[in-house]
């Protein structure tokens, strides 16, 4: 049993905290870069959820038909960015209003997702699981002689030895966080998506198509949301369940929307979210789950969405999010 | 489909249990038909109904010290209340901080299922604490003697037709019905001429929440033995399909409820029958919802077959 602060505080040092914090961040960094790829260019990207959770049963249902996990990966990329190209074809082209449509799309490919996992695997058969990615040992990165100095302190020996020993995902979401800020920062490219969202008539007047950018935005989008399902589906224990997903996409949505569709406290974000549910979920295997603990995995979500009531003024001032 | 049919609208029984699965469908669809009237996207009947449901379930059980029959009535009249403050909430945030109440009720939805899951983990004591709906039994009949049967078959049908009356009055022969269809139609057009805006958002969303209330509530209290928060799920979403097959009109509601209860029925059956998964009937809701969305945007464009212009 623990008692007092400094007991509390002794689960930031320890590996498994920062284990379970990765693996809780990264598939929500890939759903949540997607969004700010659709958010940027004025796609609204509420069928996030649907997306996520495809990537990851078709991720799962690759590998569990003996495909690598990098093919399980790539067939989920695929049905992410056909996904995208239907919900976006729908807003942009068809002119549909965005949060039904992006909502109706999540619905949609919950259920069908739904409907083939229970005609895969009919009730009371148990789904076995699938060999998921295996870490990648780097940990020879804390021997290095600087490196090790800073390792051996006290709370960062633990996230060192849960970071340099973890799934090849999350190496892929760590590189390309900087390179999709890149890309959107300081790129022409970058620069027609972020004017699609804020200014499409200067777009139109560069000459540029809004439609084409926006429908490009929403298939990349969608394909990386379904990255991160699939991430989810193939970095855990190799099991699948629909609460595995349940609610993690519009989780993604609502911390990039909170950070405005900027990369950096997008990352900030999804950082502190996935540890106040790591450290939930840890601290409820110190005290053995009684009851009041229970309630405690609301605890991330209701922070988080608690902070995007209080932060939604500057939010909407900011973002002008695309009418219906 | 003609078995499915037979099975719906063939004998009484078959018409009774399409009514009653139709029900909470047209309190839902009305209640996402007069937000969307009046401008406010409630894409949260889902949440509304669950926090509806959490309110009567706190207080059945024998919680209210009320005669037994009494219990009933008050417990629906708590949960419509809930429904309507919680919508009632985002209306004031989307009044004051200019929230997107669309979105705030779709992430509002997901927090309330996430706690409605983890409440059916509490109560058995699973570990980790995310239970599965079917573990959460929702008030057992006792708690309510009599009502489930009388709130099923008579009550409810008749206060969903009766809202669905009301409510076409109310939008089509009232001037507040003119203020919401105005508010719903250009809110900075109708803030010109003189609406409350803001009052009518507010309004417009206590009705809703207050329909997407009742139904949560309706459905705690008249759950049979044996039935679980399962019950709970999925109409407040397939009532924006409903909405939408009723072209957002009151009274199409009904037929448009009717409908959506008689395809989902269908699929009940042949799940009984041959196995098929009951998740299609969530496709089939999605799949209309969208359908329905692409006729209503060719209605409000005008969209029309595009014929080669003849010859002048």
């Amino acid at each position: 049993m623990m008692s007092g602060v400094s007991d509390a505080l002794t689960i930031f040092a320890d590996a498994a905290f920062w284990r379970t914090a990765i693996a809780i961040a990264a598939p929500l960094l890939f759903a949540a870069i997607g969004a700010i790829v659709c958010g940027q260019s004025g796609v609204l990207s509420l069928n996030i959820e649907g997306v996520v959770t495809a990537g990851a049963l078709t991720a799962w249902l690759t590998a569990h038909a003996g495909k690598a996990p990098w093919t399980a990966v790539a067939v989920a990329t695929v049905v992410g960015a056909v996904a995208g190209f239907c919900s976006t074809a729908l807003t942009s082209r068809f002119r549909l209003p965005q949060r039904l449509t992006g909502l109706a799309m999540s619905l949609l490919l919950v259920a069908l997702c739904q409907s083939v996992f229970a005609v895969a695997f009919p009730a009371g058969t148990h789904p076995p699981n699938i060999t998921p990615f295996a870490p990648i040992d780097l940990s020879w990165v804390m021997q290095l002689p600087h490196v090790s100095r800073v390792s051996e302190l006290p709370y960062l020996s633990g996230l060192g030895r849960a970071l340099f020993h973890a799934a090849a995902p999350v190496y892929v979401i760590l590189l390309l966080t900087p390179v999709a800020a890149y890309v959107i920062y300081r790129t022409p490219l970058g620069m027609a998506l972020r004017a699609c969202g804020r200014n499409p008539d200067a777009v139109i007047a560069q000459g540029r198509s809004v439609h084409g950018l926006r429908m490009g935005a929403g298939i990349v989008g969608a394909a990386l949301m379904a990255v991160g399902g699939a991430t989810l589906a193939l970095t855990g224990s190799g099991a699948f369940s629909f609460g595995l997903v349940s609610g993690r996409g519009f989780a993604a949505f609502m911390l990039a929307l909170i950070a405005g569709w900027r990369i950096g406290r997008t990352f900030l974000a999804v950082l502190a979210f996935a540890m106040i549910d790591s450290y939930q979920s840890q601290l409820q295997q110190h005290l053995g789950a009684p009851l009041a603990v229970s309630l405690a995995p609301l605890l991330p979500y209701a922070i988080a969405f608690i902070v995007f009531i209080a932060t939604s003024r500057s939010i909407m001032r900011r973002l002008a999010l695309p009418p219906d | 489909m003609q078995s499915t049919l037979a099975a719906a609208f063939g004998s009484f029984g078959g018409i009774a249990a399409t009514i009653e699965r139709a029900t909470p469908l047209m309190l839902t669809g009305l209640a996402v038909v007069l937000a969307l009237r009046g401008g406010f996207i409630n894409l949260g009947v889902e949440g509304q109904m669950i926090a509806a449901a959490f309110a009567a379930l706190a207080l059945s059980g024998g919680v209210v010290p009320f005669p037994a029959l009494a219990v009933a009535p008050f417990v629906l009249i708590v949960g419509v209340i809930a429904g309507a403050l919680l919508a009632v909430a985002v209306a004031a945030l989307k009044v004051r901080v200019q929230a997107d109440e669309a979105i705030v009720t779709v992430l509002l939805n997901v927090v309330l299922l996430f706690a409605l899951q983890l409440a059916a983990g509490g109560v058995l004591q699973t570990f980790p604490p995310l239970g599965s709906l079917q573990s959460l039994p929702m008030a057992n009949a006792a708690d309510f003697p009599g009502w489930g049967y009388v709130l099923r078959v008579y009550l409810e049908p008749v206060l969903a037709l009766g809202a669905c009356v009301l409510a076409f009055g109310l939008l089509h022969f009232t001037i507040w019905g003119l203020d919401i269809r105005a508010t719903g139609g250009n809110a900075a057009a109708a803030r010109f001429s003189g609406i409350h805006v803001d009052v009518v958002t507010l309004a417009v969303a206590f009705l809703s929440g207050g329909l997407a209330g009742l139904a949560g509530a309706g459905e705690v209290v008249r759950a049979g033995p044996g039935e679980t928060a399962t019950v709970l799920v999925g109409f407040g979403y397939a009532g924006i399909a409903v909405a939408y097959l009723a072209a957002l009109e009151p009274l199409g509601v009904i037929p448009a409820a009717l409908f959506v209860a008689f395809v989902i029925g269908g699929i009940d059956a042949a799940n009984h029958a041959t196995g098929v998964p009951l998740a299609l009937g969530g496709c089939v809701n999605a799949l209309l919802l969208v359908t329905a969305l692409i006729a209503h945007s060719a209605v409000r464009y005008r969209l029309r077959l595009n014929r080669p212009i003849e010859a002048q």
